[in-house]
């Protein structure tokens, strides 16, 4: 999984980045990088067992959940 | 220096209604149904009736914001009503809840194949397949995919009417009573859910800009609305008066059960699988739009020239939360029911809301 995810980000970064660098659109760049890297950091969290935004927001709200929709 | 390839889209009041169409429809009509079956029992269609009336008053709101702040999206209306930094905190909110939806529903959609025509597929599989779609189409511009749900959504309303008109005859009315055994409480909790289902289309705040007449905005809402409304409505019922509320409350998608009852003499059966098609098709086209919206938010919130570059990144990130956010169908099927509808409940009318009484408050015009 991880190795894919970052084959595939890798791709994307040459694909669209290199546009952008001959276009010397700088902004967009580092937003495309960024992006990537929250990607891969997603992955990264999924395998060190840390919950990512929707488990904590599922942790959160699940109880509430339970005391107004029947269970 | 920098040229900006960035031409106006523009698309058209009948390309809006379609696509608002398909956006409703496709989500509430795949797993929904049988959720809220299994919350509100056999009052379920007067919840979804309910749930109407509060989206076109919800309608309303967005209608005259987009008409208050001309050219403009809920994402950059937010920055102009809360200024440049507490606008783009409670804007970015919109593009992330959309990320958030894409990958619910391409999960959901992944489930249903696996569950139904593709069991032996690891559903990382088909995920990515549909991602692949979903940039590919994004990457083209939100015109063609105006052309594309304009093609496809009278294509999914008439398969719809031809799957009620084959199911009616095993309709048993009675089915359908007692009403309101269980009193008020579950109408009003059920509405609310599939209200947040339905609510989905405040994609409209990002259609209106680009509509060639702004002031179509309600109109075009309120029939998409409606159609789907219908079409919810009449699945709510078939479902309960063909199958019963307990066992239509425990199916995984009723509105495929429904296509498998068609029988058309002793010849043809198993036609399912045609109105799945359809069915997957325009859940696809909805994960387009919502990552068109998100891919434009984000763009806008960041303030960059055009949105184009950050497309497939921000599919990939969809693609990865549908795959390690839930380890089982079981997880995705409690987060839907039991978490979504307040996060739903939180952006789509508080969020909104608390803009357009800022807007008031604060007296920021678009003009």
């Amino acid at each position: 999984m991880l190795l894919s995810i970052t084959l595939i980000s890798t791709a994307i970064a040459f694909v669209e980045g290199l546009p952008l660098i001959k276009k010397k659109m700088w902004k967009e760049l580092v937003t495309l990088m960024i992006l990537l890297l929250i990607a891969i950091l997603l992955v990264v969290e999924k395998i060190l067992g840390i919950p990512n935004p929707i488990n904590i927001m599922n942790n959160l709200l699940y109880p509430f959940g339970k005391t107004i929709f029947k269970s | 220096m920098v040229t900006i390839l960035l031409k106006k889209e523009i698309i058209s009041t009948n390309q809006f209604i379609w696509m608002l169409f398909s956006i409703i429809t496709s989500f509430t009509t795949l797993q929904i149904p049988g959720l809220l079956i299994f919350h509100a029992g056999r009052d379920a269609w007067i919840a979804v009736i309910l749930a109407w009336f509060f989206d076109v008053l919800l309608a309303m709101v967005y209608a005259y914001m987009g008409i208050r702040f001309p050219g403009q999206n809920f994402v950059q209306y937010s920055i102009t009503i809360l200024g440049k930094y507490f606008g783009r905190i409670i804007g970015l909110m919109f593009p992330l809840f959309f990320l958030m939806v894409t990958s619910l529903l391409m999960r959901a959609i992944g489930i249903l194949i696996v569950n139904t025509i593709l069991p032996n597929t690891p559903i990382e599989v088909l995920i990515f397949s549909g991602y692949i779609f979903i940039a590919y189409a994004v990457k083209k511009g939100i015109e063609v995919i105006a052309r594309v749900s304009e093609i496809l959504g009278p294509a999914y309303l008439i398969s719809f009417i031809i799957l009620f008109l084959l199911v009616i005859p095993s309709m048993k009315t009675n089915r359908l009573r007692p009403q309101l055994a269980e009193g008020f409480y579950p109408i009003f909790s059920g509405s609310m859910f599939i209200l947040t289902f339905i609510g989905i289309c405040i994609m409209m705040g990002m259609y209106i800009p680009i509509c060639n007449h702004i002031e179509n905005g309600f109109i075009a809402k309120f029939i998409a609305v409606t159609l789907g409304a219908f079409i919810i409505c009449s699945i709510v019922i078939l479902c309960i008066s063909i199958f019963g509320a307990e066992q239509a409350g425990n199916m995984i998608d009723p509105g495929l059960m429904l296509a498998r009852m068609i029988r058309i003499g002793d010849a043809i059966d198993r036609v399912e699988v045609i109105w799945f098609m359809i069915a997957m098709e325009a859940g696809l086209m909805t994960s387009v739009s919502l990552i068109w919206a998100s891919s434009l938010g984000i763009s806008q919130i960041i303030g960059l020239s055009t949105y184009k570059p950050i497309i497939y990144p921000v599919t990939l990130i969809a693609a990865v939360l549908s795959i390690i956010s839930f380890d089982n169908s079981m997880e995705v099927l409690n987060f839907t029911f039991y978490s979504y509808p307040f996060i739903g409940i939180f952006i789509e009318t508080g969020l909104e809301v608390f803009l357009f009484i800022m807007a008031l408050v604060l007296k920021k015009k678009g003009y």
